[in-house]
């Protein structure tokens, strides 16, 4: 067995894709060279960093049936039923709070407000106002769509499927930190992820084994990256759709293992804004498999609370 | 940008161009909806063409060809029309919103003007095939008979699908040769949709294309009579498929191919007139010379770089490492694998070595 890893940086992350296989370098270069190309085409088709993406011109058109790609049309249609799921907390209809908010430009250029489209000044509205038809949606006038909750989620699963498609059934790919993982090491040994902490990047807390083998996603969310002033006001990318601010609930990050990468990245993100008591909700609904929460405790003490 | 080629075209009016395209590799092969359009670019004198949008006239159900029907009337659609079987052909899209939804769209009316007949020939086609519960009424207006297009197939779609309803208007001139058909002197005008509609406008939905007058003609007669914004769905023809920036996603890799290409000519000319001057000045300018122009040919850019379009921007050379099982738990890794086209083509991938999985902020 041999171990093929390739690095790059896309949709402003560090992205690792990790393959173990019998198979020969040519073979999972090219296998790599697909999961690049569908990288890049995700981000290019839907980052809402890019002015002529499919979602850059589909928010252009609130307030118009626009007909979108049957991949666009899966990701809001998950959107949607997720918001739904998650009473709310989660909502992708959320941009043009956190544009306010002050992540206007791409990470690490937040405030790089001239290149991207601005929404700011439109609403929120639920997500149950998405309509979708049959190859086409339509979002109120004066709102605006953003991935960004479940964009990189749905892509590991996305790459997830493709792999297995292909008879790679080995392997961990990391979008930013979100991961999602299957079969074994190079050792047969089952995959293990360590839980990076929240204000000590050089530590690891906890960890997450792969035991059964099958896909099993991690995705952590948290404040302690993504931040900065805005308006002599803090502020991080997580915002609270009820009331249009930064979340603040004390939780710093939050890492949730569950099936589906979509899953955990969204429920990652409700536990950061809902509280570290909803986290035990959710695994005990089973949407969950098991979760680290790292938050706000004594003085410069971080509290982990594991489940 | 998929790579098409061109399988066959003819004449089917006296302007009317049939255009048929088949994909290069199946995999260039597109999916649309029917009501959409595409940009089309073809290959002359060694370069290809700027772009132009069509309507695809042929079934989304059948992707193997896409079918355009273009009036030719300028140097582009000219040219076009003398390509040759083979000839290659390039293709963005589909683009477009003027779609017929089953749901919200059960009775629609279409308004075709002229060649603003072909996307509804993809909506009739993909109608008949799936036999959709959408009735439609198709109200064709041209100025002679001669100018009609698709005339047999539409009578003969009519004839297969009993949702689907075709009249002909012809402004001018006789309309023998489209005796047996619903065909009628004159324009479309306020009393025959009053006719057809029973002045219930917004029990339908119109789709109206063609030229800009034709579409706002019959845009004044639906909006006097109440009908909702919604319901009235337009596509309007620029002049001779022109395109406008706000059709088209912007594109920079082409520029960025003529920018390179004049900025390497023109610093190519400049190095070749120094040296000229070179060998024109005294011994002590040509030794000081010699060392500058060296210094200029290796910065000389390639004049074919361009954006790669299947890499994320801002992406660095992805690298591959290859490990095998050593004797310790710390894995060593050899840097291999092909590098992949990327805005750094050419450097060599650094050896990396392995990183296990930390999950972190994402």
């Amino acid at each position: 067995m041999k171990i093929y890893q390739r690095n790059l940086r896309a949709m402003n992350s560090a992205i690792i894709l990790t393959v173990v296989t019998k198979k020969d370098s040519r073979r999972i270069d090219q296998l790599l060279d697909q999961l690049t190309a569908r990288i890049g085409e995700f981000e290019r088709r839907f980052s809402r960093f890019l002015n002529n993406s499919e979602l850059s011109n589909f928010n252009i058109r609130a307030g118009r049936r626009t007909t979108i790609s049957k991949t666009f049309m899966e990701i809001l249609t998950t959107a949607k039923s997720l918001s739904i799921q998650t009473n709310g907390l989660y909502n992708p209809l959320i941009l043009p709070a956190l544009q306010k908010a002050g992540y206007k430009g791409s990470w690490p250029n937040p405030g790089n407000e001239i290149k991207t489209l601005n929404f700011s000044d439109r609403a929120v509205l639920p997500a149950t106002k998405i309509d979708i038809g049959r190859f086409w949606a339509q979002i109120p006038t004066n709102t605006a769509v953003d991935f960004g909750g479940l964009g990189k989620g749905y892509l590991l699963d996305n790459l997830a499927d493709y792999l297995y498609s292909q008879d790679e059934t080995s392997f961990w790919l990391s979008l930013g930190g979100d991961i999602i993982c299957s079969g074994h090491d190079i050792y047969s040994l089952p995959w293990d992820i360590a839980v990076q902490g929240a204000l000590n990047q050089g530590t690891n807390v906890a960890s997450f084994s792969n035991n059964r083998g099958r896909k099993l996603a991690v995705a952590t969310s948290g404040i302690t990256k993504r931040n900065g002033i805005h308006n002599h006001k803090a502020w991080h990318h997580i915002i609270d759709p009820q009331s249009g601010e930064p979340a603040a609930t004390g939780v710093l990050t939050v890492s949730v293992t569950a099936d589906k990468a979509v899953i955990a990245d969204v429920y990652a993100k409700c536990i950061v804004i809902g509280g570290e008591e909803i986290a035990t909700t959710y695994k005990e609904n089973r949407i969950i498999e098991s979760f680290v929460v790292q938050a706000k405790g004594n003085s410069t003490k971080v509290k982990i609370i594991k489940g | 940008m998929a790579k098409y080629k061109i399988k066959s075209t003819r004449f089917i009016s006296r302007q009317i161009l049939l255009l048929c395209i088949h994909p290069k590799h199946n995999r260039d092969r597109i999916e649309f909806v029917a009501g959409q359009y595409a940009a089309i670019s073809y290959r002359s004198r060694g370069r290809y063409s700027a772009m132009r949008c069509f309507s695809i006239v042929s079934s989304p159900n059948h992707t193997d060809e896409l079918w355009f029907a273009i009036r030719v009337d300028g140097d582009f659609t000219t040219t076009l029309a003398g390509q040759k079987i083979g000839s290659s052909i390039l293709l963005r899209g589909p683009f477009g919103n003027f779609v017929i939804d089953d749901q919200y769209d059960r009775n629609v009316i279409m308004l075709a003007g002229g060649i603003g007949v072909t996307p509804f020939m993809s909506m009739i086609l993909d109608s008949a095939e799936i036999k959709r519960p959408n009735r439609l009424t198709l109200l064709y207006s041209n100025t002679t008979q001669n100018d009609v297009a698709f005339k047999d197939s539409l009578v003969e779609l009519e004839r297969m699908n009993d949702k689907f309803k075709v009249a002909f208007f012809i402004s001018n001139g006789d309309i023998d040769k489209l005796k047996g058909t619903r065909a009628l002197r004159g324009r479309i005008t306020e009393s025959r949709l009053n006719q057809l509609t029973g002045e219930n406008y917004n029990r339908f939905t119109f789709f109206i294309c063609g030229p800009q007058g034709f579409i706002n003609g019959m845009k004044n007669i639906l909006e006097q009579h109440g009908t909702e914004t919604d319901r009235i769905v337009t596509e309007e023809f620029l002049v001779a498929g022109k395109l406008s920036d706000s059709l088209l996603p912007k594109d920079q890799s082409a520029r960025m191919v003529y920018f390179l290409s004049a900025a390497s000519l023109t610093i190519g000319t400049l190095l070749i007139m120094g040296m000229d001057l070179v060998r024109a000045v005294p011994k002590l300018a040509v030794a000081y010379s010699t060392h500058q122009t060296s210094n200029i040919s290796s910065q000389t850019p390639s004049a074919s770089q361009s954006t790669p379009s299947n890499v994320a921007p801002g992406s660095t050379s992805p690298n591959t490492s290859t490990t095998t099982p050593s004797s310790g738990n710390s894995y060593n890794s050899q840097s291999s694998g092909t590098p992949t086209p990327t805005t750094n083509s050419g450097s060599v991938p650094a050896p990396t070595v392995y990183q296990p999985p930390i999950t972190s902020v994402s």
